[in-house]
């Protein structure tokens, strides 16, 4: 596949601290790819390398397969869009979208024609002649992008464009963002700490911690596969359901000891290679959908929270003393606080990770339901 | 008898109504969620019933006493905003002692409320420790303890945890509940988010606009919208909205959605036999599969957008564009053709002009 942008073990310092710490990723042409990560995890340090507004310390950054490390911004082929969209308000939806164009010295009927052809497919037209302060955010935000679009970069850079909105007007905007970019194909690189907004608008994500960058992969195999604790604790809203023990073998059956609990995992077994975790501080975790409310479910507990999570009800269940499971059921089904059910898990949804490092055990090979 | 109760409370601002006759009760030892979007009103209501604001007219009584006209300071009850000042050169034992401390509380009487507090929000670890180095849950909790450590028969919350990180508000939301349980105080939660306020609540009321639009509990709210702006409102991600026409006939009524013809059984609450209607269903309450079916429509993929446990897709079936929600692990593409099936319990159908619910299940 062609990628648009590749870094390649890129390293940035500011004083003390280490920004971006040998991070390496391909960008695919066509695609949504985005950094993801908590604040301080080094993303946006990243993106600013990418567009030429910082240098690195170490590693290239090539664009279009042309090494651009040492290049201006301009000279790139990027265009950022950023957080505040920068419309200037008392100038015309036209003229702001125009402004790119205009200071690249572009022939005044290019301006027209390249200006209207991105308002139709951003459907912008209606508004163009408005003054730019007196349209919506969303649309605000579609000047942004338009007036990158018509400078046709061969990659956008997006910066945490949706922070500024409510979740009413993200939800249609991270919806019409990628429908934008599926009819223009055009590649974007996107940068959020918002982990469902990587899950909706991108085709790859890449996770990034502490400047590093943890795991790379499409929003199903991040949120369905993490690699590490840390990608498992922060991908998913409700969170994991997890439980802390150390990993024992009993007469040839792993056993998860939690306190006075044992659970065994002769079924994780089969998916993992557990040998190497023996007698160690383990993690084990779940997501809340791959358990669920079932009579002959392996343990009991009562029904603590009842959580409202869109269409779905997430029950908190109280199954040992310092153990909490989530597990959903629908808004239709009835169900009061304090009552007792019983609950099961998909064994070949079940992730294992090592306390103290955060990995996971390689996997035995055996069908894990990972497309 | 109800421990708070607001009968007919408005409130004008310059000939605007910012509350329109306001009447809800709530129990002792309960928590009613105020829900609503920015500007609906649930600050003026709190601050109403905390005494700050006067009501233009309305009356406010707690265990059937009128208190209406009663000062702030008399009526003992404890008001958290959505950003609590905190004073940033004290200690954490400090803040929360300060209203004690104003009350002249003997030292060790405040030693012993402060740290009882503490243990039971979790925070004795920040006690020593000033406002700067706290996280953003532990510097809500802070306040909260200050606002508990008083005793108040009654706590009023205002958008507490709004200004938290997704993650920590959420954890923050559901913790407060399980406090809630070992607690048992009265408590009026107003929150901008519907699914904060049907979680936290024992009751919610829907306020939209300064009157309250729907009220009761959080299941049947949410189960059964009695108003489109309230459907509109609670759900999320966000409900498909067709204009249809309907025709009614005896305990069923034809919908007529362009060219799909759905059959529902279901009294219409309205004098005409047939018109035209707002439909709304739930992305979550339609179903896809590979093979057409009975009453299926064909339609589709356009777009694909992971959730987590769920992906939501929208699916163009000739002019519209419909959104559906199925399990994560639904093999779906975008470009497929699919086919779609709505389940008529589950369409509800509001009157274009007033937006009210006009089906009734029979």
């Amino acid at each position: 596949m062609n990628a648009d942008v590749v870094v390649e073990s890129v390293s940035k310092r500011f004083g003390d601290v280490v920004a971006v710490d040998g991070v390496s990723f391909d960008v695919y042409r066509g695609e949504i790819f985005t950094l993801l990560g908590p604040s301080g995890c080094g993303k946006t340090t990243t993106l600013r390398i990418i567009a030429g507004l910082e240098r690195p310390d170490r590693g290239r950054v090539y664009i279009g397969g042309k090494d651009v490390t040492d290049l201006p911004p301009q000279k790139r082929d990027v265009c950022l869009v950023f957080q505040e969209y920068a419309v200037f308000p008392h100038m015309s939806v036209y003229e702001n979208i125009a402004f790119g164009l205009k200071i690249r010295r572009i022939s005044p009927s290019d301006v027209g024609k390249r200006v209207s052809e991105v308002a139709e497919v951003l459907e912008l037209t209606e508004h163009l002649e408005k003054r730019a302060g007196r349209v919506g955010l969303s649309e605000q935000q579609k000047i942004a992008l338009a007036r990158c679009m018509v400078v046709e970069p061969r990659v956008l850079l997006l910066d945490e464009p949706l922070t500024l909105v409510d979740a009413r007007t993200r939800e249609k905007m991270r919806r019409e963002l990628r429908e934008i970019q599926r009819k223009i194909g055009i590649t974007m690189l996107y940068v959020t700490h918002d982990q469902l907004e990587a899950l909706m608008l991108s085709d790859r994500i890449a996770v990034m911690s502490k400047g590093k960058l943890v795991q790379v992969g499409t929003p199903i195999e991040i949120y369905d596969n993490p690699q590490s604790l840390f990608v498992a604790q922060f991908i998913g809203s409700p969170t994991m359901n997890f439980i802390e023990g150390v990993l024992r073998k009993y007469g040839g059956s792993f056993i998860l000891e939690s306190g006075n609990f044992r659970i065994p995992l002769d079924d994780v077994a089969k998916l993992y290679n557990l040998e190497n975790l023996m007698d160690r501080e383990v993690v084990i975790g779940f997501r809340p959908e791959d358990g669920s409310i079932d009579a002959k479910g392996a343990v009991e507990g009562s029904v603590e929270v009842i959580e409202v999570v869109g269409d779905r009800l997430a029950l908190h269940v109280r199954v040992f003393r310092d153990v909490v499971l989530k597990v959903y059921t629908t808004i239709y089904d009835d169900v009061v606080i304090g009552s007792k059910v019983r609950l099961s898990v998909n064994p070949n949804k079940v992730h294992v990770f090592d306390k103290i490092s955060g990995r996971k055990p390689l996997p035995t090979g055996v069908g894990h339901g990972i497309p | 008898m109800a421990f708070l109760k607001l009968e007919g409370i408005s409130k004008k601002y310059n000939d605007r109504f910012a509350l329109d006759n306001i009447t809800l009760s709530v129990e002792k030892g309960e928590i009613l969620s105020i829900a609503g979007p920015p500007g609906s009103g649930k600050t003026t209501l709190l601050k109403i019933i905390a005494g700050l604001v006067k009501p233009t007219s309305g009356r406010v009584y707690v265990e059937g006493t009128d208190i209406t006209e009663t000062p702030p300071y008399l009526r003992g009850f404890s008001m958290v905003f959505e950003t609590p000042p905190v004073y940033p050169d004290r200690t954490g034992y400090e803040n929360i002692a300060f209203p004690l401390r104003l009350r002249k509380l003997p030292e060790d009487e405040v030693r012993k409320r402060v740290y009882e507090v503490a243990e039971l929000l979790a925070i004795k670890h920040i006690l020593s420790r000033k406002p700067s180095t706290y996280s953003g849950g532990e510097y809500q909790r802070v306040a909260l303890a200050r606002a508990l450590v008083t005793s108040p028969k009654l706590l009023l919350l205002d958008e507490p945890f709004r200004n938290l990180d997704a993650k920590i508000r959420e954890h923050m939301v559901v913790w407060f509940k399980q406090l809630q349980a070992k607690l048992g105080i009265t408590i009026v939660y107003a929150t901008h988010d519907p699914l904060e306020a049907f979680t936290i609540g024992n009751r919610a009321a829907i306020l939209l606009n300064g009157r309250v639009k729907q009220y009761g509990l959080p299941a049947n709210i949410l189960r059964n919208p009695l108003s489109h702006d309230v459907d509109e409102f609670i759900s999320i991600p966000a409900l498909n909205t067709f204009k249809v026409r309907f025709r009614s006939m005896d305990d069923e009524v034809l919908i007529q959605l362009n060219s799909i013809t759905i059959r529902k059984r279901a009294k219409l609450n309205t004098e005409n036999g047939e018109g035209e209607a707002i439909a709304t269903v739930r992305p979550m309450d339609i179903s896809v599969s590979r093979s057409p079916g009975e009453g299926t429509v064909a339609g589709r993929v356009e777009l694909i957008q992971y959730l987590g446990a769920n992906i939501l897709a929208t699916v163009r079936v000739g002019d519209l564009s419909i959104r559906v929600v199925v399990p994560k692990d639904a093999v779906i593409r975008e470009g497929e053709d699919i086919y779609l099936s709505l389940d008529p319990a589950r369409i509800r159908l509001y009157e274009t002009s007033s937006g009210r619910r006009l089906d009734v299940v029979v």
